[in-house]
C-alpha cells in the first residue's frame, strides 16, 4: 500500500488550494474510470462532474469546516509548544537555582520599589484633584515686596467684586472650635469660607446644602456650618436628621446646613466650614490684617497668566487708594495643584530619579545574568541545534524562559508594591498631601514590567544570536568553554557592570548627602528642651471667655493647679508651639528713634508667654530678667525679646530699657512695652530654618483665647497628661484638651519629611549596592570559570596563590573604578538638583563623594573576592586537562 | 451549525456512519471511500459525492477522522482520511443506533 511512506512525504499548503486537489483528484479518478469503460473523454468528465452532485455548495462548506479546523489546530499546537517550553524554562531554572533566584530577586526589587514609589508619587503629584474640572482651580494670594502672603478681608472681598477672570472666589480663613453636646469635647478643624465655596470647588452635598445661603454670610445673620462625612460619621452615626438641626460649637448653637464628602474636602485637614462674616466696620478697617487665603475658579477661556494680569491691576488700584497699608502689596494667582504640592516636588522627582536608578540597574543585572548563564549554555544549544532543533524554536525556548523569569519576579514585584506603597503611605509624615489618594498604580506596574520584560526579552535573546549564527563546529569543537570569550559577550557584561556601579555611585551620593544632611539638622540646637515634656492645646470660647479677665482668671486657676499635681516640675503657657510654623510678624516702632514710614519699620514675631513658660522649656534668660507673676495688668507693660533680636534691632546699644510699640491685632491695637531682658533663641517653624527675631509679651498683660500648655514631668507625660485632662474638665467640662504632643515628637515631626526622604533614597542605594555586588561577583565568577584553564597553568607554571588573586581583584577593580569615576561625574551633575533638599551641606560635600567611593570599591573587592579565592584554589591538574 | 431538514436528518446521520465504516477498515482518499460505499451497497445507496465530501470535512473538523496527504495507487497525491478514536466511538454508537432504529422500523411495517 505504501501510505505510511506517504503519509511522511505529507506536507502542509494552503487549505483551499488542499481542496481544490482532493476534488480535482475525485473528478479525474472518476473520469479515468469511466473512459476505461468506454466513455469518451468529454463525456466521461461531464459525467463525474454529475455523479459529483453540488460542487459549489460542497466546496463552501468544506471551505469553512477546514478554515475552522486549521484554525484550531494551529492554537493547540501553539499551545502545546509553549507548554513544552514552558515546562522546559522552568526545568531550567531548576536546574540553576542560584541564578532564577538572584534574577527573580532582583527583578523584583526593581519592580516592587519603582511601582510603590511611582504610585507614591503618581498619587501626590500627577493625580487629577478630587474636585469638578482641577485644573480651573486657582489660589489668589498676596505678594508684599515680591514675597507670597495671605490677604487682608477688605483687599480680597475687592478682589471678590473687581475680577473679570474668576467664575468665583472665595476667602479661607482658619476656624477651629470645639464641639460639646455629643461625648467628649472634641477641638474639630474647621475654616471660615465665602457662601459659594464648595461651588468654587465644584463639590456637592450628600445631604443638605453645600453652599451657605446670602443671609448666613451676612453679619449676625442665622449661624450655619457645612460639616465633613467624617465628622456626620463620626459623632452624628451618619444620622439623616442632623441636617437643620442645631449643634453646639464653641458653647454656641449652630445650624447643620449641609454635610460634603470626605474625600473632596479642602483644606484636606478641614472637617467644617463656617460662612466667612465680618461686622461692615471692621471690615473697612482690616485693610492690613492679612489672615486669609483665597480660592477661585478661573472662567472659561481665562488663562492663570491673564488673571495674574487682571489681579496686580486690582491691586495696583488699591496701592493708589490705600497707600499707608498697600505700599509693595500686589496679588499673584496660583494653579492649586502647585499650591497643594508646592514645594514636594522637588523631593519627590529625586525619589523618582533614585527608583528609577534602581530599576535600570536591576535590568542591567538581570541582562548580565541572562547573558553569563546564555553563554553557558552555548555549548548545550549549538549541540541541540546539530541535533536538528528548529532554531526558531530554539529561540522561541530561550524567550520563553526569560518570560517566566520576568512572571515569577513580577509576581514578587507586585507583592513588594503592594507592601511597600502601604508601608510608604504608613511612614510618610501626615504633612504630606493626598496621602489618602495613594493606591498601587496598576498602569505603572504594567508599565514597569513591560520594561523588565523587555529586558529579559532583549537580553535572553542575545546567546538566541549566538545559536542562529551558523558557527557551531566551533562552539562545538571548544566544547562550548571558550565561546564565551569572544570579544563581544564578555564587552557587554563588563559594561553592564561599569554601568551599575556608576548609577549605583549615583544613588549613594545622593542618598549620602541626605544623611549627612541630616545629621547636620538633627544637630541643630531647637533652644529649648525637649525630654521628659509633653505639650497640649486649650482654646477658650469667646461666648463664655469673651473678656480677657476671664482669660487670665482660668489660665492662672488652671497652671495652678497642674503645677501641683505629682510629677509636675514646671508648667507654663505659651502662644504657638516652636517647630510647628505658627507665628504672626507684625512692624513694630522703638520709642525715641526717628519715626519711619510704615513700609520701612522693622518687622518681628511676637509670641506670649506665661511666666514659667521659660522654666517649663528650659529657655534661659541670658541678660536682665523673665517674666515674673507681678508682671500683671495695670503694672509697666514689659517685653522680652531674643539674642537675634537683640543683634538685629539693638546693635551696639543695649536694648534693656528701650520701649517698643507693636502694631497688633486686625483694628489698628498695639501692643506695648520696656524690654525687661534678653532669651535664648528658640527655632520657631523649623530645625533647618534661620533664626528669626522675635519678642515675648507676658499673658498677665496680652491675654489669649488659645494658648499651649508645655509641661515638664519627672513622671511618665502621657500619665500627667491624663491627670492635667481631669484638672481642665474640672474646672469646665466642655473645654477640649487638644494636640497633645510630648516635645520630643514636635522635634520629630518636624525633620519627618527629610527623615523620609533620607531613609528612601538611603533604602534605594542598599538595593543598588546589594545588585551591583550580586553583577560584580557574576562577572568575576564566570571569567574565573572561563579562564581556569590559563590560571590552572599559570599555578603550575609556579604563580603564588595570592597571585592568582591578585589577577582576579584586578578585572574587578578596573571596573569598579571605571563605574565610579563615570558615577562620581554623574553624582556631580545630578545631586545639584538636590540643592533644595539639603541643609548647611554643598552637594559637592567632599566627605560623601569621599566615602561612596570607598564604600563602592570595598563592595566591589568583596564581591571578587569570593571568586578570586576560588581561582586560587583551582587544581592545576584538573584544569588542564580540561574539564 | 444549521440543523438539516428532519427528513434529512437520517441520511446525514447514517452517511456519517458509512462513512465512518469504510474508514475503519483502513485510511482511503475520497475517491476510494464512494466506490467503496457503491460496491458495498451494490449499487442500491446512490450517494452524492458532494454530500459525501461535505461529511468527510465535517467529520474532520469534529475530529473523528483525521487526515494527511500520500500518494494514491496510481502515484497521484491523494488526501487520505482514517479514523480518529473519537469516530471510533462515533462508529460503534452509530452502528447500534441504527440497528435499534431499522429494527423498530421493521417491527412496524411487519
Amino acid at each position: 500500500m505504501g501510505f505510511r511512506r506517504a503519509f511522511r512525504l505529507a506536507i502542509w499548503s494552503s487549505a483551499r488550494a488542499d481542496l481544490e486537489e482532493e476534488f480535482a483528484f475525485h473528478l479525474e479518478m472518476r473520469a479515468a474510470e469511466l473512459m476505461a469503460r468506454g466513455w469518451e473523454p468529454d463525456a466521461a468528465r461531464a459525467e463525474a462532474r454529475r455523479q459529483f452532485g453540488d460542487l459549489e455548495a460542497a466546496r463552501a462548506y468544506c471551505r469553512t469546516t477546514d478554515q475552522r479546523l486549521r484554525k484550531r489546530t494551529m492554537r493547540t499546537e501553539w499551545l502545546q509548544e509553549f507548554r513544552q517550553d514552558l515546562l522546559f524554562a522552568l526545568r531550567g531554572l531548576r536546574k540553576a537555582p542560584g541564578f532564577a533566584l538572584v534574577a527573580a530577586l532582583t527583578l523584583a526589587l526593581g519592580i516592587g520599589a519603582n511601582t510603590a514609589i511611582f504610585s507614591v508619587v503618581r498619587g501626590i503629584l500627577l493625580r487629577p484633584l478630587p474636585f469638578a474640572d482641577p485644573g480651573r482651580l486657582v489660589m489668589v494670594a498676596s505678594t508684599y515686596q515680591g514675597q507670597r502672603s495671605t490677604s487682608s478681608p477688605a483687599n480680597s472681598y475687592d478682589w471678590r467684586d473687581q475680577n473679570h477672570s474668576f467664575s468665583g472666589i472665595s476667602v479661607i480663613g482658619s476656624h477651629s472650635a470645639v464641639l460639646t453636646g455629643s461625648g467628649e469635647p472634641e477641638r474639630l478643624r474647621g475654616f471660615d469660607v465665602g457662601a459659594n465655596f464648595f461651588s468654587i470647588l465644584g463639590v456637592k452635598a450628600i445631604a443638605g446644602r453645600a453652599d451657605f445661603l446670602p443671609e448666613e454670610a451676612a453679619w449676625k445673620g442665622p449661624r450655619a456650618v457645612v460639616l465633613s462625612e467624617t465628622v456626620w460619621r463620626n459623632r452624628f452615626g451618619s444620622d439623616p436628621r442632623l441636617v437643620g438641626s442645631m449643634i453646639s460649637l464653641d458653647n454656641e448653637r449652630v445650624q447643620v446646613v449641609g454635610v460634603v464628602p470626605a474625600a473632596s474636602t479642602w483644606p484636606s485637614n478641614a472637617v467644617m466650614w463656617f460662612p466667612f462674616t465680618m461686622e461692615p466696620e471692621r471690615l473697612a478697617r482690616s485693610r492690613g490684617a492679612v489672615y486669609l487665603s483665597n480660592l477661585a475658579r478661573l472662567k472659561p477661556g481665562v488663562t492663570v497668566a491673564s488673571a495674574t494680569l487682571d489681579m496686580q491691576a486690582i491691586a495696583r488700584r488699591l496701592e493708589t487708594a490705600y497707600p499707608d497699608v498697600n505700599k509693595d502689596v500686589s496679588a499673584v494667582v496660583i494653579p492649586m495643584r502647585e499650591w497643594i504640592t508646592g514645594g514636594l516636588d522637588t523631593p519627590l522627582y529625586v525619589l523618582l530619579g533614585g527608583v528609577a536608578f534602581v530599576l535600570l540597574i536591576a535590568c542591567a543585572n538581570v541582562a548580565n545574568l541572562l547573558l553569563v548563564r546564555g553563554v553557558a549554555r552555548e555549548g548545550e544549544l549549538a549541540v541541540r541545534t546539530a541535533l536538528g532543533a528548529a532554531r526558531g524554536r530554539l529561540v522561541r525556548q530561550l524567550v520563553t524562559e526569560s518570560l517566566v523569569l520576568a512572571l515569577i519576579g513580577g509576581a514578587a514585584g507586585l507583592a513588594l508594591a503592594v507592601g511597600g506603597t502601604r508601608l510608604l503611605v504608613g511612614a510618610a509624615p501626615r504633612s504630606i498631601p493626598r496621602l489618602d489618594a495613594i493606591k498601587v498604580d496598576l498602569l505603572v506596574l504594567g508599565f514597569t514590567v513591560a520594561i523588565v520584560l523587555v529586558t529579559g526579552i532583549l537580553f535572553g535573546l542575545l546567546p538566541a544570536r549566538q545559536v542562529v549564527r551558523p558557527d557551531l563546529a566551533k562552539t562545538l569543537r571548544e566544547g562550548g568553554r571558550d565561546g564565551g570569550q569572544r570579544a563581544g559577550g564578555s564587552r557587554a557584561r563588563r559594561a553592564l557592570v561599569i554601568a551599575e556601579v556608576a548609577l549605583s555611585v549615583m544613588l549613594l551620593a545622593g542618598a549620602g548627602l541626605l544623611i549627612r544632611s541630616f545629621d547636620r539638622l538633627m544637630h541643630v540646637d531647637p533652644g529649648f528642651r525637649s525630654e521628659n515634656s509633653i505639650s497640649f492645646a486649650l482654646s477658650l470660647p469667646d461666648a463664655k471667655y469673651g473678656k480677657p479677665e476671664q482669660q487670665i482668671a482660668f489660665f492662672d486657676a488652671a497652671l495652678a493647679r497642674i503645677h501641683d499635681l505629682p510629677g509636675v516640675e514646671s508648667v507654663g503657657a505659651g502662644f504657638g508651639m516652636p517647630l510647628t510654623s505658627f507665628g504672626f510678624s507684625f512692624s513694630f516702632e522703638v520709642t525715641g528713634r526717628a519715626p519711619l514710614p510704615p513700609s520701612d519699620q522693622p518687622v518681628a514675631e511676637v509670641r506670649v508667654a506665661t511666666p514659667d513658660y521659660f522654666k517649663a522649656m528650659a529657655i534661659p534668660v541670658v541678660k536682665g530678667r523673665g517674666f515674673t507673676a507681678t508682671d500683671r495688668a495695670g503694672a509697666v507693660k514689659v517685653m522680652l525679646i531674643t539674642q537675634t533680636a537683640a543683634t538685629k534691632f539693638f546693635p551696639g546699644e543695649d536694648p534693656l530699657g528701650k520701649h517698643v510699640t507693636f502694631g497688633w491685632g486686625q483694628d489698628g491695637q498695639t501692643l506695648e512695652g520696656d524690654i525687661i531682658g534678653i532669651v535664648a533663641d528658640v527655632k520657631q517653624s523649623s530645625l533647618a530654618q534661620t533664626t528669626l527675631p522675635q519678642f515675648w509679651a507676658p499673658y498677665q498683660q496680652w491675654p489669649l483665647s488659645s494658648m499651649n500648655v508645655v509641661m515638664h514631668t519627672t513622671r511618665e507625660p502621657m500619665a500627667v497628661v491624663a491627670d492635667a485632662r481631669r484638672i481642665i474638665h474640672e474646672l469646665d467640662p466642655d473645654l477640649a484638651v487638644a494636640q497633645v504632643k510630648t516635645l520630643d515628637e514636635i522635634v520629630a515631626e518636624s525633620v519627618a519629611q527629610p527623615r523620609f526622604y533620607m531613609m528612601l533614597l538611603t533604602a534605594f542605594a542598599v538595593i543598588a549596592i546589594l545588585l551591583s555586588a550580586i553583577g560584580i561577583y557574576g562577572v568575576i565568577a564566570y571569567l574565573v570559570g572561563q579562564r581556569s584553564r590559563e590560571i590552572g597553568v599559570r599555578i603550575a607554571l609556579g604563580a603564588s596563590r595570592s597571585n592568582v588573586v591578585r589577577l582576579i581583584v584586578k578585572e574587578a577593580v578596573l571596573m569598579a573604578a571605571g563605574g565610579i569615576g563615570i558615577g562620581l561625574l554623574g553624582a556631580l551633575a545630578l545631586t545639584r538638583l538636590m540643592g533644595a533638599l539639603l541643609f548647611d551641606l554643598k552637594s559637592t560635600d567632599p566627605v560623601t563623594y569621599l566615602a561612596v567611593t570607598g564604600v563602592l570599591g570595598g563592595v566591589a573587592l568583596l564581591a571578587a573576592s569570593l571568586p578570586a579565592l576560588r581561582a586560587s584554589r583551582i587544581d592545576p591538574a584538573l584544569a588542564m586537562r580540561g574539564e | 451549525m444549521t440543523k438539516p431538514p428532519a427528513d434529512l436528518n437520517l441520511i446525514y446521520g447514517t452517511l456519517n456512519v458509512l462513512v465512518l465504516k469504510a474508514l475503519s477498515w483502513e485510511p482511503m482518499h475520497g475517491y476510494a471511500i464512494s466506490n467503496w460505499l457503491r460496491e458495498r451497497s451494490g449499487g442500491t445507496l446512490d450517494i452524492d459525492d458532494a454530500a459525501l465530501y461535505k461529511a468527510l470535512h465535517r467529520l474532520e473538523e469534529l475530529g473523528a477522522i483525521g487526515s494527511e496527504w500520500g500518494l494514491s495507487d496510481n502515484n497521484r497525491r491523494a488526501k487520505y482520511y482514517r479514523l480518529a478514536p473519537a469516530g471510533r466511538r462515533q462508529l460503534k454508537d452509530g452502528q447500534s443506533a441504527w440497528h435499534t432504529y431499522s429494527l423498530a422500523v421493521t417491527r412496524v411495517l411487519r
